[in-house]
């Protein structure tokens, strides 16, 4: 009795020192947009200021509404091609026998070991001959095709649909598209959810590409315009942190939505390897 | 085309299954279509821009391997940046594998509460956006008037602040903790899913036998959670080559009040990783095309090596199937 008291403590002890951990830089971060850039750095920033609202007033006089726009139509879009095309792929690898599958699928394997970034010099190139500078389109078209996505879906469709229920679908005389967006899609859900939201935090998060293709204030995503305030505002230190937290919004509300599905794609899906 | 001929004649059968093996291509088409024009296209041009001496805009010169030649011998970033790269996946990799594990079996034990809690407060460094955690530790370290030197200071560890961004090894450790910082409690949820699907009655047969929880946890726990623990060792390495957001923010002089431009891989480049020597050969300081693009290839040579040789050593250890 009295050991298993002890045990309950030590393990509460260590993942509060853990929680505290996470939280602190995150916390701090939430702090130091409330206050004024001189109290900053005034002792350890424990307790709220009170100028966030004018903090906030300062990041939206400098349009981050328009970042927020830009980074919500490129991280929304991409998100969707890439949960599409990576259902499709992932779909066809893990139901159907086709010639070449192994090769292909192979394939996709290959290119999740080569990171974009070692094409960038090329791609970059290619994004000024075809007028794609200072657009959102390279960070919406190129990276929804991803081989992590693929191999995610694969896995997950492999492990949660049995063949058979395909065969009643093809007996009941559906076409193949159907058997796929009425039987298949209720079932992936949750992989689908997971899957979501990874890439919506990579695509939100999207800095290297964006920093070479974007150069006008109007077409800024969130990240880069975080790093551009730099210019504007270089001494209002606590309305910079403003916009980082503001960045960040999104992320979290987007993952309190969906944690329940999230949890489950990832215990159904990645423990199969 | 035989195949078309049979179509038209009449087997009914025959009609639904060409039908069937059609599909599948379409289905995996648009990858294909959308990977090869945006990445492998650039990927092979890139090859090529690395043969010549370009600036990105003017007139290209054919230099045959000299980019080559030049970053494996002369110039003194590349191997220094790969070097840098490998020293935090080492200082990192271990950590968050390890540590993501051992948070994972404390999340399931049975005698801790507010689990879901824990787990959501542990997700939240994964989900703050990664130009703000190079800010933010930029700011908690900073020499003069950083937190962690403060608190440092009022308990009396140090006496003096820690120069924790300035010095070329501390700075490297500083990037290491950010890392783990970020993405210890993402592996924990991966490790703690990997956990929930163990059958519990192997826990309870061990039980039965006296197993302590350290035998469990090395005799059942780690065993059956190999496919979670290779997966995101794989991934590990290959996220870890590709280092760049978190490092550069770090060391940007965004969080300075004062001005001054950002120092290009941190003190003496100590933190310069692959691909931030990469971007800053072709898009940063200078405009040098070809050598960024021949950079990519002789990273691409590590990144072969690494990947290829763990997977082998996770094929040759693994027992059954």
């Amino acid at each position: 009795m009295k050991a298993r008291t002890v045990k309950k403590i030590i393990l509460l002890i260590i993942m509060i020192i853990v929680a505290f951990i996470c939280l602190f830089p995150f916390y701090t971060m939430i702090m130091m947009s409330t206050k004024v850039t001189e109290d900053i750095y005034k002792g350890i920033p424990l307790w709220p200021g009170n100028y966030l609202l004018e903090n906030l007033k300062t990041v939206f006089n400098a349009h981050f509404e328009i970042y927020y726009k830009n980074s919500i139509i490129q991280a929304v879009s991409c998100t969707f091609l890439s949960l599409v095309i990576s259902t499709l792929a992932g779909y066809a690898f893990a139901m159907y026998k086709f010639k070449g599958s192994k090769t292909l699928f192979s394939f996709i394997l290959a290119t999740m070991m080569i990171p974009t970034q070692l094409s960038l010099v090329a791609f970059i190139v290619e994004m000024r001959n075809i007028g794609w500078m200072n657009t959102l389109l390279p960070i919406i078209i190129p990276p929804a095709a991803n081989g992590f996505g693929v191999y995610w879906m694969k896995n997950y469709i492999e492990g949660a649909l049995p063949i058979e229920l395909m065969d009643s679908g093809r007996i009941d005389g559906a076409s193949e598209p159907q058997i796929l967006t009425r039987i298949v899609l209720p079932v992936i859900k949750p992989a689908l959810s997971s899957l979501g939201l990874m890439q919506f935090v990579s695509n939100w998060n999207s800095f290297l590409v964006p920093l070479i293709v974007l150069n006008k204030n109007e077409i800024y995503t969130v990240p880069i315009g975080i790093i551009n305030l730099n210019s504007a505002y270089r001494n209002d230190l606590a309305a910079k942190i403003a916009a980082l937290s503001l960045g960040t919004v999104p992320l979290l509300i987007l993952y309190i939505l969906t944690s329940k599905t999230f949890i489950k794609g990832i215990t159904m899906g990645a423990v199969k390897g | 085309m035989a195949e078309n001929n049979t179509l038209t004649l009449k087997n009914k059968q025959k009609t639904k299954l060409t039908g069937k093996k059609v599909w599948p291509y379409i289905f995996i088409a648009p990858f294909f279509i959308i990977y090869i024009a945006f990445n492998f296209y650039p990927l092979i041009d890139t090859f090529i821009i690395s043969l010549y001496s370009w600036d990105g805009f003017g007139e290209k010169t054919f230099i045959g391997f000299e980019n080559y030649r030049n970053i494996f011998t002369t110039d003194p970033y590349f191997l220094m940046s790969i070097k840098n790269t490998l020293i935090f996946m080492a200082g990192d990799i271990p950590v968050v594998l390890i540590g993501g594990i051992l948070l994972a079996a404390v999340l399931n034990s049975k005698s801790l509460k507010g689990r879901t809690f824990f787990q959501t407060v542990a997700f939240l460094p994964y989900l703050t956006i990664s130009v703000a955690i190079g800010v933010l530790f930029s700011l908690l370290f900073d020499w003069n008037q950083g937190t962690v030197n403060k608190i440092l200071l009022q308990l009396g560890i140090i006496d003096k602040g820690i120069n924790w961004l300035g010095d070329p090894k501390l700075a490297r450790l500083t990037t290491i903790m950010m890392v783990c910082w970020k993405y210890i409690g993402y592996h924990m949820v991966f490790f703690n899913a990997g956990i929930t699907g163990i059958d519990t009655e192997l826990y309870e047969a061990a039980d039965v036998d006296g197993a302590g929880a350290v035998t469990k946890f090395f005799k059942i726990t780690i065993p059956l959670l190999r496919p979670t623990w290779e997966f995101l060792l794989v991934m590990n390495i290959i996220w870890g080559f590709q280092f760049f957001d978190e490092p550069k923010n770090l060391f940007s002089s965004w969080a300075s009040t004062s001005g001054g431009t950002g120092v290009i891989g941190g003190p003496q480049r100590s933190c310069l990783t692959a691909i931030w020597n990469l971007y800053d050969t072709a898009f940063g300081t200078q405009m040098k095309y070809g050598k960024a693009a021949a950079e990519a290839y002789g990273l691409a040579i590590f990144i072969c090596a690494f990947s290829i040789g763990t997977l082998m050593i996770l094929k040759a250890t693994r027992h059954d199937d």
